[in-house]
C-alpha cells in the first residue's frame, strides 16, 4: 500500500471516528439566522453559516488541489446533488444529523486541503455529492418561509457559487511553495471551524 | 402613448416568472454555445413554438385546472436542458430543446382576459420579452465561445447549468409542496 493511500485511508478513519463520536452532542449551526426572505437573505445565508462558508471554500480549494477534471467537476456536481437535498428539505422529507455532517464536511474538506489528500475523481465526486446533499437540505428546509422563495434561492446560489469560485482562486497560490503551505494552512483552519461547530 | 405600459408590462413578464426566466436562460446557453450559425435550426424552432404556445395558452387561460401545469411546465423543461448543457449534443436535439423552451414559456406568456387590444399588445410585449431573454443567455454564451478557451467556456456552461438545474429543481419543490398540499 502506497504513503498516499495509507495517509488518505487514516484521514478517512479520522474523521469517521471523529464524526461518529461526536454526531450525537452537536448542535444546530444555523441558529442565529433564522430570518430567511429575499434575495439579500439568500445571499447572506451560506456566508452567516461559518459552516456553509468553509466548507464551501474547501470545495474550491480541494478542486484545486485535484486539478482537472476535478478542479470543475466539484462545483458542477456540488450543485446538482445539493439541489436533489434542498428538494427534500422543501418539501419536510427529514434527512438526519444534517446540521453535524455539514459540520463533518467542513472538517473533512479542510482535512484534505491540510494534508493535500489525493483521491480518484469519481471518489471525490460522490464524497463532495454527499456532502452538498445535506448542506442542500439545510437550505432548502428554510425555502419555504422566505418572503420570496425564488430570490432567496437565487442569492444563495450565487453566494455558493462565488465560494466555491474564490476557494478555487485561493488555489492558484499552490503554484508557489510559500503558497501552497497558505493553502493548506487555510484547509486546517477550515478543519478546526468544522471541529468546533461539531462539538458546539 | 397608448399601449406602451401594457407592452412594457409584457416585455418584463418573463423576467418576472421565475420559471420562464430560468428556461430562458437554459435555452439561450445551449442554443449559443455552438454559435449562430448551428443554432438556425434551433431559434427558429424556438419562436415558432413560443408562438404556438402562446396561442395555446390563450385558449387554456381562465381555466384554472391548467394554472399549475402552466407554472411547472418550465421549471420541468429546464431540468434537462440544462443536463444537455453538460454534454455535447446535435443540431436535432438543440432544436428540440428550442422548441420545448419555447413551447413551455408560450404557454405562460399569455395575459388574463380583458379587451382585445390591451391582450394582444400586452402578448406581443411578452413575447418580444422572452425572445429577448433567450437572446441575451445566446449571446453570453456565444461571446464566452469567441473569447475564452474552449475548455474554460465549457466548464463555465457546466457551472452555470448546475445551477439552473439547482435553482429549477428547488422551485419545483417549492411549487410541489404548495399547490400540491404536501
Amino acid at each position: 500500500m502506497s504513503v498516499g493511500v495509507r495517509r488518505t485511508a487514516a484521514i478517512a478513519a479520522a474523521v469517521v471516528l471523529i464524526g461518529g463520536l461526536l454526531l450525537p452532542l452537536s448542535a444546530a449551526a444555523h441558529s442565529g439566522h433564522d430570518t430567511a426572505a429575499g434575495f439579500l437573505s439568500g445571499l447572506a445565508h451560506p456566508v452567516l453559516g461559518l459552516d456553509h462558508l468553509v466548507a464551501m471554500v474547501a470545495v474550491g480549494l480541494w478542486g484545486a488541489i485535484l486539478r482537472a477534471p476535478a478542479l470543475w467537476l466539484l462545483p458542477v456536481a456540488f450543485p446538482l446533488v445539493m439541489a436533489c437535498g434542498g428538494a427534500l428539505g422543501v418539501l419536510g422529507v427529514p434527512l438526519p444529523y444534517v446540521e453535524p455532517i455539514i459540520a463533518l464536511s467542513a472538517v473533512a474538506l479542510g482535512l484534505f486541503v491540510a494534508f493535500a489528500v489525493g483521491m480518484p475523481v469519481p471518489a471525490s465526486v460522490i464524497l463532495v455529492g454527499l456532502f452538498a446533499l445535506f448542506h442542500g437540505h439545510a437550505h432548502g428546509a428554510e425555502l419555504p418561509d422566505a418572503a420570496n422563495p425564488f430570490a432567496y434561492a437565487l442569492g444563495f446560489v450565487i453566494t455558493t457559487g462565488l465560494l466555491h469560485l474564490s476557494g478555487i482562486a485561493l488555489g492558484a497560490l499552490l503554484r508557489w511553495p510559500a503558497g501552497a503551505w497558505v493553502v493548506r494552512g487555510g484547509g486546517a483552519l477550515i478543519a478546526v471551524v468544522g471541529l468546533v461547530f461539531l462539538v458546539a | 402613448m397608448p399601449g406602451f405600459e401594457g407592452f412594457y408590462v409584457g416585455l418584463l413578464h418573463p423576467l418576472a416568472v421565475p420559471g420562464q426566466w430560468l428556461a430562458l436562460m437554459a435555452a439561450g446557453l445551449l442554443l449559443g454555445r455552438s454559435g449562430p450559425a448551428p443554432a438556425r435550426l434551433a431559434l427558429a424552432a424556438f419562436l415558432a413554438a413560443l408562438v404556438l404556445g402562446a396561442v395555446l395558452g390563450a385558449v387554456l387561460s381562465g381555466s384554472p385546472a391548467a394554472e399549475p401545469q402552466v407554472t411547472w411546465a418550465p421549471l420541468l423543461v429546464t431540468l434537462p436542458l440544462a443536463l444537455l448543457l453538460l454534454v455535447p449534443c446535435g443540431r436535432r436535439v438543440t432544436a428540440l430543446a428550442g422548441a420545448s423552451a419555447g413551447g413551455v414559456v408560450g404557454l405562460g406568456l399569455m395575459p388574463d382576459p380583458g379587451p382585445f387590444s390591451a391582450v394582444a399588445i400586452t402578448a406581443a410585449g411578452s413575447l418580444v420579452g422572452a425572445h429577448f431573454l433567450l437572446l441575451c443567455a445566446f449571446a453570453a454564451a456565444d461571446v464566452l465561445r469567441e473569447r475564452a478557451p474552449p475548455a474554460w467556456a465549457r466548464n463555465a456552461l457546466s457551472v452555470a447549468a448546475a445551477w439552473l438545474f439547482a435553482l429549477a429543481a428547488l422551485l419545483l419543490a417549492l411549487e410541489l409542496r404548495f399547490q400540491g398540499g404536501l
